[in-house]
């Protein structure tokens, strides 16, 4: 029963996500009738999360504000075209991913890391953090560093596929249905790259679980 | 103790913390303002393609004075490859190859029609013009017969390969095509049929050609005989050696013509 729940908020979109994208499709008819401003708020709002992704993805803070600027500017060049067939976030959210996977394959051999401070006003990541640092006395800075890099290398090992399927599941949030959208693949596909994933992160990331 | 206990780590919570990573604060206004330089550029971008075929065109105007002679020497070198003959003999081979292509009624017309221009120099010199007319008939008649339309010459008739019922038609196929393709279908462009030079260059051909042959001092003497002495014309045209006792005759008529004339107009008045 359990399962059956988790798996139909997975995949159809909740309330929250469909009020959002009436919300949005109200603001990219303005944009498209000429208020040009208003693709501000867009910005705004979507800033925070497409640039989590494309970090995510990237391991890169610089590339990704760069990626993340591109996607909104092509976003805007080409928001005529968007007919609300699907919702903003998802088709704002495919520019961003497709512009990165671009970048990816193109650089696939760089590789600069950047880190990021863990904002610990999140409960779950605070919890986590102190459960880790109890556990194993180090400092919690240098745990928290140590725990960041030991993240970036796991996720840079996945292939550029399994790692946005985790990013956008894990991290962002978004049902399997939407990243299937995002990604243009079946929802089958979505799972069995996200449970591969997984199991590749369990691997790297033994030494951090179950302590 | 407890809370150790009841916390495990799994790989999602490990995950989730990336969820926590954000960038400070300073990071997000200097995103501000590189996207707004972006979105500005990309707005001013999208005149980048006419802007480009501006540019071109005003590459183009500034420097109207280089293309231009460039232009104008390749127009020239195109005119000098079509149209440009060297010799003499080259221009007669060319208006031949080109009187062969016409129409034979055109330049009979043209012919014709050249020397009445002028009308005061054929009073003068009536002599020249028939005989000049006669030899581009010549011209036409021998140019015709090398002409690829009927490709079997006059003089090698003998020698000329066996012709066959298809070329026959091909030549009258030919043949009735030049007749009937006006003057305008005719004429390539810089004149790369060197139709229209022969054209113009035939009567003029024509016109000079026998001058080339006549001394001009005998055409004059002739002239001057011709009021005078009509059957004094042949003699001095057909002997030289006879010139010097002749025109000393030709004066002695002259001088009584006119004491002649000076006496009637003496009784008349």
């Amino acid at each position: 029963m359990n399962a059956s729940k988790t798996l139909g908020k997975a995949l159809v979109a909740s309330p929250e996500r469909k009020l959002e994208a009436d919300a949005d499709l109200a603001v990219v008819r303005q944009v498209q009738a000429g208020d040009v401003a208003a693709f501000d708020r867009l910005i705004s709002k979507y800033r925070e999360r497409v640039l989590g992704i494309i970090y995510n993805m990237t391991s890169n803070r610089e590339d990704a504000a760069d990626l993340a600027q591109d996607a909104f500017i092509k976003a805007f060049q080409s928001i005529h075209r968007f007919q609300g067939q699907a919702s903003f976030f998802t088709w704002l959210y495919r520019i961003a991913v497709n512009s990165t996977l671009s970048h990816l394959r193109k650089n696939r051999l760089r590789s600069f890391f950047s880190l990021e401070s863990i904002q610990e006003e999140d409960a779950v990541s605070r919890e986590v953090i102190d459960a880790l640092t109890d556990k194993t006395g180090v400092d919690r800075d240098s745990m928290v560093r140590e725990l960041q890099e030991k993240l970036n290398d796991a996720m840079q090992k996945l292939s550029i596929n399994h790692r946005t399927v985790v990013t956008l599941f894990e991290i962002d949030g978004l049902s399997h249905q939407e990243i299937a959208e995002v990604m243009d693949c079946s929802v089958g596909t979505v799972r069995s790259r996200l449970h591969y994933a997984k199991q590749l992160l369990q691997a790297e990331l033994q030494p951090y679980l179950n302590r | 103790m407890k809370r150790e206990d009841s916390r495990k780590i799994t790989v999602e919570d490990l995950i989730r913390l990336k969820r926590a990573e954000r960038p400070p604060a300073e990071f997000w206004a200097r995103f501000e303002s590189e996207m707004r330089a972006k979105q500005l550029s990309a707005i001013v971008g999208r005149r980048t393609v006419w802007d480009g075929l501006y540019g071109a065109f005003a590459i183009l105007r500034r420097s109207r004075l280089p293309f231009g002679a460039a232009a104008a020497a390749a127009v020239a070198w195109a005119g000098y490859h079509y149209v440009g003959v060297d010799s003499p003999a080259a221009v007669h081979a060319a208006s031949s190859r080109s009187l062969a292509k016409t129409a034979p009624a055109r330049l009979e017309q043209a012919l014709v029609q050249k020397p009445r221009a002028p009308e005061s120099v054929a009073a003068r010199a009536p002599a020249p013009v028939p005989s000049a007319i006669a030899e581009a008939r010549r011209d036409l008649v021998t140019v015709g017969s090398v002409s690829h339309v009927s490709p079997a010459p006059v003089s090698s008739s003998s020698e000329a390969p066996a012709r066959t019922p298809f070329s026959d038609s091909v030549s009258a196929m030919l043949a009735d095509f030049h007749q009937a393709m006006p003057d305008t279908a005719v004429h390539g462009m810089f004149g790369a049929d060197r139709e229209f030079e022969a054209a113009a260059q035939a009567p003029r051909l024509s016109m000079s050609e026998p001058l080339l042959h006549t001394d001009p001092l005998e055409v004059r003497r002739s002239r001057l005989l011709e009021s005078a002495l009509p059957s004094a014309t042949r003699l001095v045209a057909g002997d030289p050696t006879k010139v010097h006792g002749d025109s000393e005759r030709i004066y002695e008529s002259m001088d009584r013509y006119e004491s002649n004339e000076r006496s009637v107009v003496g009784f008349r008045f």
